[in-house]
C-alpha cells in the first residue's frame, strides 16, 4: 500500500515537472521566435540605412548641392613648383 | 469442436502473422521513407536568400549594394476584411511607374498609361483575392510602403523579403559594375562587367533551417533541428577610385559635347601593379533600368571592341627596336626623305611633310610612317611580330571583366602589313590591350595582368606579371622619345606646364565596308605622368570627333585636362 502511495506520488511530481518544463520550453520558444524576428528586422533596417547613406553622399548628388551652394570651379590650377620650395619659403 | 477450435485458433495465428509480417514491413523496409514523411509534415523549413556581395571602391564607398525588398502575399482564408475594403486599402500605397521614357516624359500620355497600369493591378489583384490560398500581390514593396500596410492592421497580410540591386552612384561605373538579370530558372545572376566575371564569388549561397515547430509557427527548443548553413555572397574591392573615376566621367562627358565625339572612353591604370584606378566609357546606360536601354551599350567597349589604334602603336615598335639594340637614338633613317613606295602602295606621312636623316626623336615628335617602317625594317619583320605577340596583342589581357575579346592576329603577313603594323594600321587591338602595352614601358618593361578587383572579401589578388617585354634601359629610351613627343609635338601646347608628361598621339581611320572612311576617325592619346615615376597610366579615345579629326587636337587636350586633375587628386606633387 505504501509502494502504491510512493509511486502516485513520483507520478504526480513526475507530471507537475514535465507541465512546467514544457512551459518554460514555449515560453523560451516564444522569445526565441521574438528574437530572430528582432534580428531580421534589424538586419534589414541596417541595409536601408547603408543604401540611403551610400545615396546621400554619392558624389553625382553631393555635386549637386555644391554647385548649389555656390561653387564654381576655377579655370586655372595654380600649382607650386616642388615641395622643396614650399619648406624653403 | 476440437477442429473447430484448432481452425479458428489457427486462423488467428495466421492474421496475427500477417498483422506482424505488416507491421515489420513498415517498421524495418519503409522505416526511413516514413521518418521522412513524418518529418517533412512537423519540421518547418526556413530558406535564407543570400545577400549578394557589395561592390566597393579603394576609398571604400559603395558602387553597387543590396536594396531589401518585399514581396505582397495573401493567405486569403485568414483574411478577415472584404477583398474591396483590402484593395481600396492597399493600392492607393503602392508605387506605379512608367519605365518607357518617351512616355514617362510625356505629361499628356503618363496620366493615362498609369491609370491603365492601376486599373491592370487592380483587376489582378481581385482575381487573386477570390482564390483560395496564398498569392503574391505585389512585388518590389519598399520599406516605407511596407511599414504603411503593416500599419494597416489587415490579417492574412505577409511581406517576404528579397533583395534588389542598388547604384547610389547612378551609372558612374555602369560598364565596369555591369548588373543583375534572371537566369532561364528566374535566379538571380550578373551578366557582364564584374557582375559577370564574379557572378559566382558575388552569388553567395541559399542557408536552409529545419525545425520543429509548435501550431503558431514558434520553434520547439526540445524538438529536432537540422541546419545548412548559407553564405552570403562575397564583396569586392576594386582598385578603382570613386573620386578619379567621377573626374574622369566629367571631363569625358564634357569633351564629347566639345569635340562632337559619338562616343568616348578612359581608362587610368596603376603601372605598378595593373590596377584600373578608372574605366570611363560614354554614353552608357543605367544598370538599375538596364532593360530600358538598348542591349548594343550593355558590353564595355574598352574590353570588347578592337580598334586600329594608328599613331599611338608607333611608341611600342619603337620600343622594341630600342630593347634589341638595332637602333640608337643618334641613328638617322635614310629613306624618310620621301614618300616611300612599298609594292602597289606608297606608305606617306600624315601631313605629307618629309625629314631627311630623321632620327628616332624626330620620327616619334613628327609621327613619322615612313620612319617608322625604317624602324621595323631595322628590327626585323619576324621580331616585330613576336614584339607585337610579347605586348599582349593577339590574346585576352585577362583582366576581370567578363566581355573581354581579343581578335586574333592575321595569319598570312605580306610586307606591306608589316610595314603598316609599324604605325599601327592593318592590326586590331582593344583599349585594355593598348593600355597594358603601353604600362610595360612605365613600369620598367614588364606587362601585367590589369585587374580591376583587388581583394575578394579579405583575399588580395596578387600583381600577375605576364612576362617582361623590355629591359629597363630601352624603357628609359623610349621615355624620353615620349616626353620630347609632348613637349614638342603637335599637341604641345596643351601640355601641363608643371609636370613632365610622356606620352604619344594617334589618329586612326575608320574602315568601313572595306575601306577606310576619309572622314571618320578615332582619335586616341596615351601616355603616363609624371613621366620619371608614373602614378598613372592613362588612355584617351575619341570615335568621330566633329571639331577637329586629329588626335593632337581633341584626345590630347583632353588626356591633359584628365592628367591634371589626377595629378591633384592624387596629391603628387610638380616635378618641373
Amino acid at each position: 500500500m505504501k509502494l502504491i502511495k510512493f509511486l502516485s506520488l513520483i507520478i504526480v511530481a513526475l507530471v507537475l515537472v514535465n507541465v512546467t518544463l514544457t512551459n518554460r520550453t514555449v515560453d523560451e520558444s516564444l522569445y526565441l521566435s521574438q528574437l530572430s524576428s528582432d534580428i531580421n528586422s534589424l538586419q534589414e533596417d541596417n541595409l536601408l540605412r547603408q543604401t540611403r547613406i551610400a545615396q546621400l553622399g554619392s558624389l553625382p548628388v553631393l555635386a549637386e548641392k555644391i554647385e548649389a551652394a555656390g561653387f564654381v570651379e576655377t579655370p586655372t590650377v595654380v600649382a607650386l613648383p616642388t615641395p622643396a620650395s614650399v619648406a624653403l619659403r | 469442436m476440437r477442429t473447430r477450435f484448432q481452425t479458428i485458433f489457427l486462423a488467428f495465428v495466421l492474421f496475427l502473422g500477417l498483422i506482424v509480417l505488416r507491421l515489420s514491413y513498415w517498421s524495418v523496409v519503409k522505416s526511413e521513407e516514413l521518418k521522412n514523411a513524418a518529418q517533412d509534415q512537423y519540421l518547418s523549413q526556413d530558406i535564407h536568400l543570400p545577400k549578394r556581395g557589395s561592390i566597393i571602391t579603394a576609398d571604400q564607398y559603395p558602387l553597387v549594394l543590396n536594396q531589401p525588398v518585399y514581396a505582397l502575399g495573401v493567405y486569403t482564408p485568414s483574411v478577415q476584411t472584404s477583398p474591396k475594403s483590402l484593395v481600396e486599402s492597399v493600392m492607393p500605397l503602392l508605387d506605379f511607374s512608367i519605365d518607357d521614357p518617351a512616355i514617362a516624359t510625356d505629361p499628356a500620355k503618363l496620366e493615362p498609361a498609369l491609370s491603365a497600369l492601376k486599373a491592370e493591378a487592380t483587376t489582378a489583384m481581385y482575381s487573386k483575392l477570390e482564390k483560395t490560398g496564398y498569392s503574391v500581390l505585389a512585388k518590389n514593396i519598399t520599406a516605407p510602403v511596407k511599414d504603411t500596410i503593416t500599419q494597416l492592421g489587415i490579417t492574412g497580410l505577409s511581406f517576404d523579403p528579397s533583395f534588389i540591386r542598388a547604384y547610389p552612384e547612378a551609372s558612374l561605373s555602369a560598364h565596369v559594375t555591369g548588373f543583375v538579370g534572371r537566369d532561364d530558372l528566374g535566379n538571380p545572376r550578373g551578366y557582364f562587367g564584374l557582375e559577370g566575371y564574379y557572378d559566382r564569388e558575388l552569388a553567395g549561397r541559399d542557408g536552409i533551417d529545419k525545425q520543429e515547430k509548435d501550431a503558431g509557427g514558434n520553434p520547439l527548443l526540445i524538438g529536432q533541428y537540422q541546419s545548412l548553413p548559407g553564405r552570403d555572397g562575397k564583396n569586392l574591392v576594386l582598385h578603382l577610385d570613386r573620386g578619379a573615376q567621377f573626374l574622369v566621367e566629367q571631363s569625358l562627358a564634357e569633351a564629347l559635347t566639345r569635340y562632337g565625339a559619338s562616343s568616348g572612353e578612359v581608362i587610368v591604370m596603376d603601372p605598378s601593379t595593373g590596377g584600373i584606378l578608372a574605366m570611363v566609357t560614354l554614353p552608357t546606360y543605367d544598370p538599375a533600368k538596364f532593360h530600358l536601354f538598348n542591349s548594343s551599350l550593355y558590353k564595355n567597349p574598352a574590353v570588347a571592341n578592337t580598334y586600329e589604334p594608328g599613331s599611338t602603336f608607333k611608341v611600342l615598335v619603337m620600343a622594341a627596336a630600342f630593347n634589341e639594340n638595332v637602333i640608337k637614338a643618334s641613328d638617322q633613317c635614310d629613306i624618310c626623305d620621301k614618300p616611300l613606295p612599298l609594292d602597289k602602295y606608297t606608305i606617306k606621312t600624315w601631313n605629307n611633310e618629309y625629314r631627311a636623316n630623321a632620327t628616332p626623336v624626330d620620327i616619334i615628335v613628327h609621327s613619322d610612317n615612313v620612319g617608322m617602317v625604317w624602324t621595323a625594317r631595322k628590327l626585323g619583320n619576324e621580331k616585330l611580330l613576336s614584339y607585337i605577340k610579347a605586348f599582349g596583342f593577339g590574346e585576352k589581357t585577362g583582366i576581370d571583366l567578363q566581355e573581354e575579346v581579343s581578335s586574333s592576329l592575321r595569319s598570312r603577313w605580306g610586307e606591306v602589313d608589316y610595314a603598316t603594323a609599324s604605325f599601327g594600321q592593318g592590326i586590331a587591338v582593344t583599349s585594355i590591350q593598348m593600355v597594358s602595352a603601353v604600362t610595360a614601358i612605365a613600369n620598367g618593361g614588364e606587362l601585367l595582368e590589369p585587374h580591376v578587383v583587388s581583394s575578394v572579401d579579405d583575399v588580395v589578388i596578387p600583381r600577375k606579371v605576364i612576362r617582361r617585354v623590355l629591359s629597363p634601359s630601352a624603357t628609359t629610351e623610349i621615355t624620353n622619345l615620349m616626353i620630347k613627343a609632348v613637349e614638342d609635338g603637335e599637341a604641345k601646347w596643351a601640355a601641363p606646364k608643371n609636370y613632365t608628361v610622356a606620352g604619344k598621339t594617334g589618329t586612326a581611320q575608320i574602315a568601313v565596308a572595306g575601306h577606310y572612311d576619309a572622314e571618320k576617325t578615332i582619335a586616341s592619346f596615351v601616355g603616363f605622368a609624371p613621366a620619371r615615376n608614373p602614378r598613372f597610366v592613362m588612355l584617351v579615345k575619341l570615335r568621330e570627333p566633329q571639331t577637329s579629326q586629329w588626335g593632337s587636337e581633341t584626345a590630347a587636350p583632353l588626356w591633359f585636362r584628365i592628367a591634371q586633375q589626377l595629378l591633384l587628386h592624387y596629391n603628387i606633387p610638380p616635378d618641373k
